[in-house]
């Protein structure tokens, strides 16, 4: 990338001082900056600090979408989500169970193979752009193709899956989307097939700004290629690492186009997402109070997930 | 999920309004202070938007009745925007109240109600008087399906059913006669019994959320309805209701449906070949696929006590969109009432009017399939229609998906479920006031 | 997991100057054997799910359901004709060009805006920047799910849903590419704009003409990763669109799925539509998106 060097250090500076005093101060006229941001302004302020607000005002009534009158309720919206025995109750933290479900399986997978995948491929040999292009390819099918893909495939009875599986005498009736634990398989193997490439690409970069002459230095030293990777290669990938982890969480928080295609929630609800259960509720039931608070639940859980992400990852640095 | 209510787009249906009714002429009738014409439009030219859910082979159906009826028509435009019905009632409220949606759609009669206390709709009663339509011309829950508080929403269109269809091929080679369909659930396990003998799973079954209309029509078999006759409690849990996702699972467990069958898996089988029986609607006949067997159609077998079956109705509606527009809300209620009682074109498309007199015809008779769905009309449970009661039926369909996985026993899984969906009723009944 | 494999330092000049280090050299020909046998296995799961896709849509409906063989016999694109129609039941040629519209525009918009504010951000001092930027990056924090309903019923109050103007415009509002910029700009150095100032340029033209050229590989890595994921995005278009004429690709296939249940090639025949062009653009321009997306990572 033609970023120079200088360029990123200024940039991991500021991110550990966001509000830092940037450089080329230079005082205009005093329109001019806000010239400068105004059209993008008008957006965020539409479209994302205005909504922050307004879905928790919302959430603070009985808002139905289509119906006038939408009594003001306080915290009932949230109170009713912490009480057992509610319309809400049973099935929301079950959906919240779901996506921590697929959020415990796909992290680690979808954090260490893209890490396989590109440490094979961060070679010199022929072909490499090929291979690095072929992992990739799947991310730019979009969810929906890839969900509409795999729930062909993975057809109990009709699906090419089973009947490969068996034509080399394996079991040929296992219930990809419609059993436990095969329904979580198929979900994190479509998404991991459609992710992987893109998590592999962002440690290909990482690896690749790992300076040379410390693998040189540990050669030196003696250290073989496993003592390379322990004490070059991952310490060198750290930062690239957690940033893996962070959206990776966060992509996996998100799961709803997965199980909405392939799945569609079933068996029993058990593969119904958060966010699946939150979008029925707001955007198909027009219980856009219930689901706000919902949206807000879901996101202060994954802020505490993160916090402690990165306080486990940002005290592991310190072993090293 | 809802997903296969979208196959009731391609229903080829019966129609429930007679081809003689056009001729009726009378008097303007008034709503809200706004004259309604269902007979004739004289105003100046408008445009009508008009939903239906249609997607199947049916929709060119009423494409080819709306082009004839804007070119009979020089001054109504009506255009047509065909979805899934499960987006259909999800868009409908909300297009409507941002006023893009449509002025005129049909739906089905369970969410008549529904709509219409959201607001959606407008009544329609001088369209129905001018109809002619009377309670006496039709099934008593085809009628009662497009009142909301009194008031007439819906016009009756048609009303569609399951029947039984089997694979004629299937069958032949397992030395089962193909031109006696099983009239008792004890003759179609005994079908299903020698077909298991020469190794063919007969009847196959998946677990999803279309089953309920399986289990809906085998739950009124045995005596139940889902809901008590006021809307209020949930009811399909009884005895009824335990009595046929049993005999719904047990095609699972006596080995007539292999297990853990995909979605319409049953459907992927019996047009190949691999499968003898199958519930399914009406418009299943005009299925492109089934044109590589040999199948036919009947009555579903009394599997309980009685040999009814599951079926809805698609209604005529006009919007909220329409109510401050007096021209386009006379337009719209001409629109109406020319499509329902033009018949012609229906007749043509495989429909069977509830007008016993209509049905008695030799014209009507003819029609392939008639046979058999004609005389269903009498046999079909009709959904009961509240505000709000189809959000209640996710639950069931997850209790039925959990038996046939496997998962529960149908009374733990229906009760379950049943204490679920009564959260949902009883908030929805408050809320919508009935 | 496969450590990593040893050989020599790459004997072209290409692969000299992209030498991978994680222990660059020494053993030869066995281990690079081993490297292409699980790299080609690798590729193979990745790949065969795409030839299948391919394969299905030219069968008939029985050869899909019946057949493993990915040989289609006889072929046919009799599945493509109804999809390809402008005025189809089941536009999906439509549904491209809707994403295709939707993606460009919103990067465009994206770009342009974000350009614009992040260089306002980085080079420029007034009061109040303080405030903006801690806003904007504060928002960098917030799932996405949470502007969902409240959206909904902005964009709704607005007169937009059922309109591509729903799928274009909020995405503008996002944080990433004002900081990513913004990131960009505070590190170039100040001579260049006081010289260019010195010749009588205004602030404007300094933005133009000077900093913008500069910014070329920033922006265009915005663009990749916006045109990326307005593409990919499903729950939104799923909720907001529903005309059969307005639906993008995402929001598209699942009714497709859902109109025609059993008939696999078919729905092949949409994915492929929805794929093929994607991946051609992919193969072509890979390297730039490929670099793209990974400099996001490493300074994100």
């Amino acid at each position: 990338m033609a970023t120079s060097a200088p360029s990123r250090r200024a940039a991991a500076r500021v991110v550990t001082a966001p509000v830092g005093q940037p450089s080329g101060n230079r005082p205009g006229r005093r329109s001019t900056p806000w010239l400068f941001l105004a059209p993008y302004l008008c957006f965020f302020g539409l479209f994302v600090l205005g909504p922050a607000l307004f879905g928790l005002y919302v959430s603070l009534f009985d808002w139905h979408f289509t119906f006038p009158n939408r009594p003001f309720v306080g915290l009932d919206n949230y109170v009713k989500l912490f009480t057992p025995g509610t319309r809400d109750f049973e099935p929301f933290w079950r959906s919240m169970g779901a996506t921590g479900t697929f959020t415990l399986l796909s992290v680690p997978l979808l954090v260490t193979l893209p890490l396989g995948v590109a440490l094979l491929v961060n070679r010199p040999f022929r072909g490499r752009t090929a291979f690095r292009a072929i992992f990739f390819a799947p991310y730019v099918l979009g969810v929906a193709v890839v969900g509409v893909l795999w729930r062909f495939m993975l057809d109990t009875q009709h699906g090419i899956v089973n009947k490969l599986l068996g034509m080399v005498g394996l079991p040929d009736t296992t219930p990809w989307l419609q059993q436990l634990p095969w329904a979580w398989v198929s979900l994190v193997g479509a998404t991991l097939w459609w992710t992987l490439g893109f998590n592999a690409i962002i440690y290909l970069a990482g690896l690749q700004a790992i300076p040379r002459d410390q693998y040189e230095a540990a050669e030196l030293d003696g250290a073989g290629r496993w003592a390379q990777l322990r004490h070059v290669t991952l310490p060198g990938l750290r930062p690239v690492i957690v940033f893996i982890v962070m959206i990776t969480v966060l992509a996996s928080a998100n799961l709803f186009g997965q199980s909405y295609i392939m799945t569609a929630g079933d068996p029993n609800g058990a593969t119904r997402s958060a966010i699946m259960y939150m979008s029925e509720t707001g955007l198909g039931q027009f219980r856009m109070g219930a689901a706000s608070a919902m949206s807000y639940v879901l996101a202060v859980v994954l802020m505490v997930v993160s916090l402690l992400n990165f306080r486990f990852l940002a005290a592991r640095r310190d072993d090293s | 999920m809802h997903v296969r209510l979208r196959r009731i787009a391609a229903s080829v249906s019966v129609l429930t309004l007679a081809t003689a009714l056009a001729a009726c002429g009378g008097a303007d009738d008034t709503i809200d202070g706004t004259a309604i014409s269902g007979s004739s439009y004289d105003g100046p030219a408008v445009e009508l938007s008009f939903w239906n859910g249609f997607t199947g082979a049916d929709g060119a159906y009423f494409d080819s009745m709306v082009e004839d009826f804007n070119a009979d028509n020089p001054n109504i435009t009506v255009k047509t925007t065909t979805m899934e019905w499960a987006d259909f009632y999800t868009k409908l409220p909300i297009a409507v109240r941002s006023g893009n949606g449509p002025d005129v759609a049909v739906m089905h009669m369970d969410q008549v109600s529904t709509q219409a206390a959201q607001g959606a709709l407008t009544p329609l009663d001088g369209v129905a008087t001018e109809l002619g339509l009377q309670e006496s011309d039709f099934a008593e829950a085809v009628w009662a399906g497009g009142l909301y508080q009194d008031a007439r929403y819906g016009i009756p269109l048609d009303v569609h059913m399951h029947a039984l269809y089997y694979n004629k091929g299937v069958l032949e080679a397992a030395g089962i006669d193909p031109d006696a369909p099983p009239t008792t659930g004890a003759e179609l396990e005994a079908n299903l019994e020698t077909l298991k003998e020469q190794g063919v799973q007969g009847m196959w079954i998946d677990s999803s959320g279309w089953m309920r209309t399986w289990f809906v029509a085998l739950d009124a078999q045995f005596g139940g309805q889902l809901y008590s006759d006021d809307g209020a409690t949930v009811t399909w849990n009884d005895e009824a209701g335990v009595q046929a996702l049993t005999w719904m699972s047990d095609l699972v467990t006596k080995g007539y449906s292999p297990a853990n069958v995909g979605q319409d898996g049953y459907w992927k089988a019996f047009t190949t070949d691999q499968n003898a029986y199958v519930i399914g609607g009406i418009w299943e006949q005009s299925n492109p696929t089934f044109d590589a067997i040999e199948w036919g159609v009947a009555p579903l077998p009394a599997i309980g006590d009685d040999d009814v079956t599951w079926g809805s109705s698609h209604q005529f509606t006009a919007t909220t969109q329409v109510e401050d527009d007096p021209d386009k809300l006379a337009a719209a209620a001409y629109f109406i009432n020319s499509m329902s009682s033009d018949s012609i074109e229906w007749a043509k498309a495989n429909q069977v009017p509830a007008r016993a007199s209509v049905r008695d015809s030799a014209e009507f008779q003819a029609l392939p399939g008639m046979d058999v769905f004609g005389p269903l009309i009498d046999k079909t449970v009709l959904p009961q229609n509240f505000p709000g009661l189809p959000e209640s039926q996710g639950e069931l369909e997850d209790a039925i998906n959990a038996v046939l996985l496997g998962e529960a026993t149908p009374q733990d899984a229906l009760d379950e479920a049943a204490t679920a969906a009564q959260l949902i009723v009883t908030e929805n009944k408050s809320k919508f006031g009935y | 997991m496969t450590t990593p494999t040893i050989d020599r330092p790459g004997s072209t000049a290409e692969e000299r100057t992209r030498a991978a280090r994680p222990g660059a050299a020494r053993r030869g020909g066995g281990s690079r054997v081993v490297l292409y046998v699980v790299l080609c296995g690798l590729a193979l799961l990745f790949v065969a799910p795409i030839v299948w896709m391919i394969s299905t849509s030219l069968k008939t409906q029985v050869d899909a359901t019946v057949s493993t063989s990915l040989i289609p016999s006889p072929v046919t694109t009799g599945s493509f004709e109804p999809l390809l129609s402008w005025d189809s039941k089941d536009p999906v040629l439509r549904w491209f060009v809707n994403s295709v519209v939707v993606a460009t525009v919103t990067t465009a918009l994206v770009v342009t805006t974000a350009a614009l504010a992040g260089y306002a951000l980085a080079r420029f001092r007034f009061r109040g920047r303080g405030l903006v930027f801690s806003m904007v990056v504060g928002t960098l924090f917030l799932p996405g799910f949470i502007f969902l309903i409240p959206n909904y019923i902005i964009v709704s109050n607005l007169g937009l849903l059922d309109t591509l103007t729903a799928l274009v415009l909020p995405p503008v509002g996002g944080a990433f590419g004002v900081f990513f910029l913004r990131q960009f700009f505070l590190s170039l150095p100040d001579e260049l704009d006081e010289a260019a100032r010195l010749d009588g340029a205004s602030d404007y033209q300094v933005f133009r003409s000077v900093m913008l050229p500069l910014a070329q590989a920033p922006l265009s890595t915005i663009a990749v990763i916006t045109f990326l994921a307005s593409w990919n995005d499903f729950l939104w278009p799923v909720y907001v669109l529903y005309t059969k004429t307005t639906l993008t690709l995402p929001a598209g296939l699942p009714l497709l799925q859902g109109a025609h249940h059993e008939d696999q090639p078919l729905i092949m025949a949409g994915a492929v539509i929805a794929s093929v062009p994607a991946l051609v653009v992919f193969v072509l321009a890979q390297r730039k998106i490929i670099e793209s997306v990974a400099t996001t990572g490493l300074k994100g």
